[in-house]
């Protein structure tokens, strides 16, 4: 009952080649099977411990470990919203009501048509655009409830939606697609191709060391030569 | 064997000075001056990882409280362990751990040897401050037949996942999840499927692992134990047996750092049930027309006695007695019958263990164990030790991966040596001997051919000749100055060599000039009706020798038959007089392992009815033959042991055997502290404890050692004894081998080895592990299947001769134009199929 075909599998052989040691490969293969299935299946991790040859309980043990590694069916788009000390003050438990109102969803949950997901987050690390926001990963800072309900609109309808960074959103099994891929070559890959960071970061070139991009209307222009 | 000089350095623990190895970990250094630093995921069977931080120490100079378990001590160190800073971590420690355990010892078949409950009452705060629910789990996981799971008392201290990866290679047990979920697991519906799961159960040092055999059976201060060693195979590992009431209820491995480190296999640890099995005989049997009534123990032998007397009579005798059973047993032979025709090898049939005669003094084994962890190269020649050597096979791992040493396999199948092996040579079943005399002149071999060298040797392939592989090997072995293991299948195998229960070796290693019969020729005589009587002693040949309709035909004409044995097995049936044997647990004795080594067993449950041990049997047949041995005890039979085997005459039995201290350290209640040195005292808060269990410590107790660690570690003090080898003889016994007639014939080879789990008389009655064994199966090379147009999970049809029997196909690295059958499972008796000439047709069924 494998789940990765063989186009798959030659995708996953050219992951594997790019390490020392094939074991070294878990978790892009596991971001593969997330690629095909939405989240990491048993039988998705079967098919890993086969290709690296690890059992699947070492598998199960690696995998379990990333959060961003998904253990049970996950939406189309995960909202994660953050829950920490800075967006709480600044009215982020709003943002999380007006999503899990607008979703009909709890923390954790999925919406039954299998579109979106709605998740509580640690600290994003984006404090400064609090109250902080990621849609499969990508940034959106200074959310508002009525915002947060729009977003969903445009996502629902198809819409394009663009993150702080100018990103546009999409679909979680392409990016974990991507994730899975990063540095290869792959001659099928979608037109999307960009050099980007997992969890949607602007690539780095933009960015002096330290620093985040300016984002207009939320970032004042960085010192000349200033840290972050 | 390579000897390094160690450097001492100076070391101040608790303000005690003590010379030390340069580098020994502290955590050791200190329990050697009787300073227990608390633990829990330090063993000394593995690497430290300094997880758990139980084991702070507070180290002069070092700005932190350091982990004594992975730091290695040096010149000048001033450690403290119970200063307050110390003591306060260790508390702290104890607090975090229990903030989330259930405290469910009431129903914790852990309480009372538990190292979480000792060391929280030696070193623990107290009580809690936390105060939140605590975090829950589904209780009691089955992950396997034998092995049960409650993640709630985990403390994760990782001692399972690193036995199953370190030690055994079965990574099937993990951690998983992280932070306050974390927790361990096995793969959703994948079994904790290891030969050597039991261990996890032992080293967890709480009761999160335990035994699906002795849930709920016990408390440890109810238990009697016994030292004792497993009478499975040869490897021959210690134990301690452990009873409630009478009645045996747990095995667990002591450990012994020259035979089996800490571990023992799930065969040795569950396969005890067979003590108690219903079909259990208890009294003997005498033939009754088709049946049999019971008589009492004179009336049985003095049967038997009056058949032996005169006529042609042969001994057959199996893998599982004692070393004073087999020197009862050929002493009755030679000395009171007067027959040369005595043999134990019943599955190895014709093993040629004497070969090794020719080139050292010794039938047997010239290397122990521990040479392995020396060894620059090892050759394996043999059947999957795994399958048959369990503990040797994690000793052959250990000395790979851990020593580095480069492993050579010659197999015809591929066996689970190969996944770390340096070179895997596969040949045709029978064509080892070539594939080895090769060995020392192909390249890229011969370069990994370095002293020193230990090759190992064990029979495969039942019901062919061997005699030229081991020829081969010891030729090789000789070449490279090299010592060898050659491993008799059983665990009392050696002992029946060392004794002289050979048709060609008397007791010492003395060839005999004329030999008698070996096995098979007893067999064929008696199944020709040349044979006037037969003793069979607890060995079932209708089920184990290599041609089931022989043994069946042999038992059925010969003219009178005696079987001593534990069951009515098949063998037994056909008998005509029957006396009742006991088993490993029951007796004093000793056992004599595939280096030689002697250990001893203490009884410790009683044997049903009149159940004898053997030798007490041959004795009281010699009585009746008028050859009065006077033998009523152990001690007598090792008078007469050392008087009458040369290997044996310096031997101190009285050495051998060392107490074992009780399962659970029992304690007087009330008593106050005394000055000067402290013996073992476990701490516990002084209340009132049934039995006076623990009570009357004080709480907090520097000194603590805890019942079950130390059990662990005082009984490394029985390492058992090797006789020292007597000149090789002039004479070379058996030297210059046949060559292995070249199979001929329609069909595929049989090759046929034993597996692990088998219908063997004792783990068939052993049931959870009956459950595990794996059915009939049959091994192709994958271009052999397809030309039979099978794959993987067909079932195929094997027709030998008048027999035939369906198994399910396996594709394995095997050689072409062969089959692997396992020797003894249900459904698959490979016996009928090698008594048809070795060959067999596979058709898709
Ligand atoms: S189950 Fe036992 S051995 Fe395994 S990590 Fe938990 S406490 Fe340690
Ligand atoms: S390896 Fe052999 S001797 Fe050791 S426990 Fe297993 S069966 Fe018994
Ligand atoms: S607290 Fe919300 S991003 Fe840091
Ligand atoms: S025993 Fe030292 S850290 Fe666990």
């Amino acid at each position: 009952m494998s789940v990765l075909t063989d186009e798959m599998r030659s995708v996953a052989e050219q992951i594997v080649a790019k390490y020392p040691n094939r074991r070294s490969a878990a978790l892009p293969l596991l971001f593969l099977v997330q690629s095909v299935e939405g989240h990491v299946t048993d039988s998705g991790m079967r098919d890993v411990a086969d290709i690296l040859g690890l059992t699947p309980a070492e598998v199960l043990a690696t995998g379990s470990f990333y959060t961003m590694l998904k253990k049970k069916p996950q939406g189309e788009y995960l909202i994660s919203v953050c829950r920490n000390i800075s967006c709480t003050h600044l009215g982020a438990h709003k943002v999380f009501d007006a999503a899990r109102e607008k979703l009909g969803i709890e923390p954790g949950g999925t919406t039954p048509d299998g579109r979106f997901s709605l998740e509580a987050a640690e600290c994003l690390a984006t404090c400064d655009g609090a109250p902080s926001m990621q849609i499969n990963y990508e940034d959106f800072y200074k959310v508002t409830p009525s915002e947060v309900v729009e977003i969903i609109d445009s996502l629902a309808a198809g819409k394009d939606v663009k993150s702080v960074a100018g990103e546009t959103v999409r679909p979680a099994k392409d990016i974990a697609f991507e994730t899975a891929t990063a540095g290869l070559d792959l001659p099928h890959e979608t037109a999307d191709t960009r050099e980007r960071l997992v969890g949607g970061e602007s690539p780095p070139s933009d960015m002096a060391p330290g620093h985040r991009p300016v984002v207009p209307g939320i970032d004042a222009p960085p010192a000349e030569g200033g840290g972050s | 064997m390579t000897q390094q000089q160690t450097e001492m350095v100076t070391v101040t623990i608790n303000g005690q000075q003590v010379q030390a190895e340069n580098g020994r970990l502290l955590i050791d250094v200190a329990e050697e001056m009787g300073i227990f630093v608390p633990r829990f995921c330090y063993h000394p069977g593995m690497k430290s990882v300094a997880v758990c931080r139980m084991c702070l120490v507070k180290v002069e100079g070092m700005p932190k409280l350091v982990p004594s378990c992975s730091t290695p001590v040096a010149d000048g160190m001033v450690v403290e362990t119970d200063t307050p800073e110390p003591a306060g971590a260790q508390e702290d420690m104890l607090e975090f751990l229990l903030i989330n355990h259930p405290l469910d010892c009431p129903i914790c078949d852990r309480g009372g040897e538990c190292p979480l409950q000792d060391q929280t009452y030696a070193h623990g705060p107290g009580s809690s401050r936390f105060v939140e629910p605590k975090r829950t789990y589904e209780k009691a996981l089955d992950i396997s037949q034998l092995v049960v799971l409650d993640r709630e008392r985990c403390v994760l201290c990782w001692r399972c996942v690193r036995f199953s990866d370190e030690v055994a290679g079965d990574r099937f047990i993990q951690l998983v999840d992280r932070g306050s979920g974390t927790q361990i697991l096995t793969f959703s519906d994948e079994p904790f499927d290891s030969y050597f799961s039991g261990n996890t159960i032992q080293i967890c040092p709480v009761g999160a692992l335990t035994a699906s055999t002795y849930r709920f059976v016990s408390r440890p201060w109810d238990l009697k134990a016994a030292p004792s060693v497993c009478s499975y195979c040869s490897v021959g590992c210690p134990t301690t047996n452990e009873s409630r009431g009478d009645k045996l209820v747990r095995v667990q491995a002591l450990p012994n750092e020259n035979v089996n480190d800490f571990w023992i296999c799930d065969k040795g640890r569950f396969g005890f049930h067979y003590v108690d099995a219903k079909d259990r005989l208890s009294t003997p049997l005498v033939r009754d027309g088709d049946d049999f009534r019971s008589a009492t123990w004179g009336e049985a032998v003095a049967a038997a006695a009056e058949k032996l007397g005169g006529g042609k009579v042969g001994v057959i005798a199996g893998g599982h007695l004692t070393t004073e059973d087999a020197f009862a047993i050929q002493r009755l032979a030679r000395k009171t019958i007067k027959t040369p025709h005595l043999d134990a090898r019943i599955q190895d049939d014709g093993a040629a263990y004497e070969r090794t005669l020719a080139y050292s003094g010794v039938v047997g084994s010239t290397a122990t164990i521990n040479d392995l962890d020396g060894a620059r190269s090892i050759v394996w020649v043999g059947p999957d030790p795994k399958e048959v050597l369990p503990v040797l096979y994690l000793r052959l791992r250990k000395a790979v991966l851990d020593g580095g040493a480069k492993l050579i396999v010659v197999s015809p199948r591929r066996l689970s040596l190969d996944a770390f092996a340096t070179h895997v040579i596969r040949c045709e079943p029978g064509g080892e001997a070539n594939a080895l005399s090769a060995l020392t002149t192909t390249a890229p071999v011969k370069d990994d051919l370095a002293a020193p060298l230990v090759a190992c040797w064990s029979p495969a392939n039942p019901g062919r000749e061997t005699g030229a592989d081991l020829d081969s090997l010891l030729k090789v072995a000789v070449e490279k100055d090299a010592r060898w293991l050659v491993c008799a299948p059983h665990a009392g195998s050696q002992g029946m060599l060392d004794m002289g229960v050979h048709p060609a070796l008397e007791s010492g290693y003395r060839p005999i000039d004329e030999p008698g019969m070996d096995t098979r020729a007893m067999l064929e005589a008696a199944a020709a009706g040349e044979l006037d009587a037969l003793i069979v002693v607890g060995a079932d040949p209708i089920s184990d020798f290599p041609n089931r309709n022989l043994a069946q035909a042999a038992m059925e004409k010969v003219g009178f038959s005696l079987v001593i044995e534990l069951f009515p097995t098949e063998t037994a049936r056909l008998a005509d007089v029957v006396l009742p044997s006991t088993a490993a647990p029951e007796i004093e004795g000793t056992l004599t392992n595939l280096e030689r080594r002697l250990q001893k067993l203490e009884p410790l449950t009683k044997s049903p009815g009149t159940a004898r041990e053997p030798w007490r049997a041959m004795a009281d047949l010699a009585r009746a033959m008028d050859d009065d041995w006077k033998w009523t005890s152990f001690a007598d039979v090792w008078a007469a042991i050392t008087k009458e085997v040369p290997t044996h005459q310096d031997l101190d039995v009285a050495a051998l055997a060392q107490e074992v201290p009780p399962s659970a350290l029992q304690y007087e209640s009330g008593t106050e502290e005394q000055p000067g040195p402290r013996g073992p005292v476990v701490a516990g808060p002084g209340g009132q404890y049934p039995k006076g269990h623990r009570s009357g410590a004080p709480f907090k107790t520097a000194s603590w050692p805890l019942s079950w660690e130390l059990r662990q570690f005082e009984a490394k003090q029985r390492p058992g004894h090797i006789p020292d080898a007597p000149e090789a003889p002039e004479e070379k016994v058996g030297a210059g081998a046949d060559a292995a007639a070249p199979m001929s014939g329609e069909g595929f080879v049989v090759y046929a080895g034993r597996q692990i789990y088998d219908e063997g008389a004792m783990v068939s009655r052993s049931s959870v592990l009956h459950a595990l064994s794996k059915g009939a199966f049959v091994e192709l090379n994958d271009e052999d299947a397809k030309e039979l147009d099978v794959t993987d999970g067909d079932e195929v049809t094997l027709t030998a001769g008048n027999n035939e029997m369906t198994a399910t196909v396996v594709i394995a690295d095997i050689s072409k134009g062969a089959v692997f059958v396992p020797y003894d499972q249900k459904g698959l008796r490979a016996n009928e199929l090698l008594g048809a000439g070795g060959r067999v047709k596979v058709a898709k069924a």
